[in-house]
Parts: C-alpha cells; structure tokens; sequence
C-alpha cells in the first residue's frame, strides 16, 4: 500500500483498508476508541502514522475471532463483554476490547483497582464500566466462554 | 497537517545527519502527530527513530539511565516505588510513549487518575 506520510493508522484502517470496526472518537489520543494492537502492544492509531508501523503487525478488533465461517469463534474477551453486559452504544467496544486483550496479556488485572487504572485511557460514555471490570476478571481466570 | 517526508533513520548516525531546522523525531508520537494535526507543529520533515538501540533502564554509581526511547511503563515496572515520581497519564499512552519525551515536555497528567509514584 501506498500512503501519504500524514495519513495514521486509524484513517489507513478506516477508509483505505475499509476496516471500520476500529473508531473514530475523539481523534486525538483522548477516548481510547481507536486502540488497536502493533506488535501485540497496545497503542492508539489515531496517533500513530502509518508509516510509522511499515513491516510491523497490527491487529484490529477484526482479528480477534479465530476459524472462519461456521466454525468461527469469538475471542473470549469478545465473549465476556457480551455476557458481561460490557457496553451500551458500542462506540467504545471496539476500543475496549482490544485494550481489556492487552491488559490480561500485561497482567495488569490483580485487583479491580489495578484492572481499572489500567483501562483508565478507554473512556464510555455510558457508564459500562462496572461491567468491563467483570468481563476482563472473567478472562483473566479464563472462564470465558469463547 | 502540512505536508513533509518521512523517513526511518536504522542508526543514531543517520539520525544526526538529518537533524536541522525543520527536522522532528518522531519517537512514540503521542505528543508530536498531536501538534502535527493542529498544526502547532509544521516540521518540514520527520524522521521515525524507533529503530535505535535506545532502550533500556539501568541504575549504576553515577545514577539512572535511561534509554532515549524507553518506554514509560517499562521505566516503571523497573524501578522501586518512591525512586522517580512519574505524573504519567493513561496507561496506553505510556505504552507508546518514550519516557525522554514526556520529561522534555514537562507533561502533565491529562486523565485521572493520576499516578504518583512508580512501580
């Protein structure tokens, strides 16, 4: 592919690549909504260029569910946010999801407290947060379903 | 945002030779493609300097060092409570952000809750 150097990853994503299931909240490293993985790591592509992540791997909210077709399962923190309750509108999910992914990987989730502050740079609107929490201890002691 | 070239310097030599006047470096981003966006900051050319060997934390007589792209939260898991009040903001933000660079800024928190010490 080839990019104009000023275009990041969340405008490459979006509307080159038309995988819009990663967010444009506020666009300005603010929300969280446009979290993706480069390398595994969270990072938030709304300020990243792409560029910048030439020959790196980045995985969107599209690539967390394994198999294809029938077989297709979802990831298991996809799973426990829907068990969970974890979100209202959705517009954070996205965000949420691939963070809450990183965090468990991190082990950033021995307390509610240290699972929260390490969400603290996903923001919802509606108040899902009680939820996530649930949903992220869910994975954590890998009683997720997906 | 105005536009610029891009190029990735693969050692400090290369890096240094493009320094000057409208040259930035381009190191976990959070603060420079913000500036970019608002046209705050308008380098005429960006150079991505993620590649160097700059990592690391490493404590000796002479005292702390850091590696220039050090990442924040590695810097804070490597060091004791009380050795470095940090002020870092959220924690996805730390993970792309280089520590030299949020000392530079003198950043401050953005999003509560605010940390006060590493660990």
């Amino acid at each position: 592919m080839r990019i104009d150097p000023r275009v990041t990853l969340l405008d490459a994503l979006r509307d080159r690549l038309h995988l819009t299931g990663t967010k444009k909240g506020c666009d300005r490293g603010q929300c969280g909504a446009c979290t993706v993985h480069v390398d595994g790591r969270r990072v938030l592509s709304c300020l990243t260029l792409t560029a910048s992540v030439q020959g790196r791997s980045v995985t969107t909210i599209e690539g967390l569910a394994r198999g294809h077709g029938r077989s297709q399962r979802l990831h298991p923190m996809q799973q426990a946010f829907i068990d969970h309750d974890g979100f209202q509108c959705g517009s954070c999910t996205s965000g949420q999801i691939m963070s809450a992914v990183a965090v468990v990987a991190e082990g950033n989730t021995r307390s509610d407290g240290q699972i929260r502050e390490a969400m603290c740079g996903n923001i919802c609107r509606c108040g899902a947060y009680e939820n996530i929490v649930k949903a992220v201890k869910t994975v954590r002691d890998g009683k997720a379903a997906g | 945002m105005r536009p610029y070239d891009f190029t990735v310097a693969n050692t400090v030599a290369e890096a240094l030779g493009r320094a000057g006047e409208g040259t930035s470096y381009l190191a976990g981003g959070t603060t420079l493609v913000d500036l970019m966006k608002l046209e705050v900051m308008t380098p005429g050319r960006v150079v991505d300097v993620n590649r160097l060997p700059m990592r690391g934390v490493r404590q000796d007589d002479e005292g702390l060092h850091v590696g220039a792209l050090e990442r924040t939260p590695h810097l804070e898991h490597d060091l004791r409570p009380g050795e470095l009040v940090t002020g870092v903001t959220v924690p996805r933000l730390g993970w792309a952000r280089r520590r030299p660079g949020v000392i530079g800024h003198a950043d401050q928190p953005r999003s509560s809750p605010a940390r006060s010490g590493a660990r």
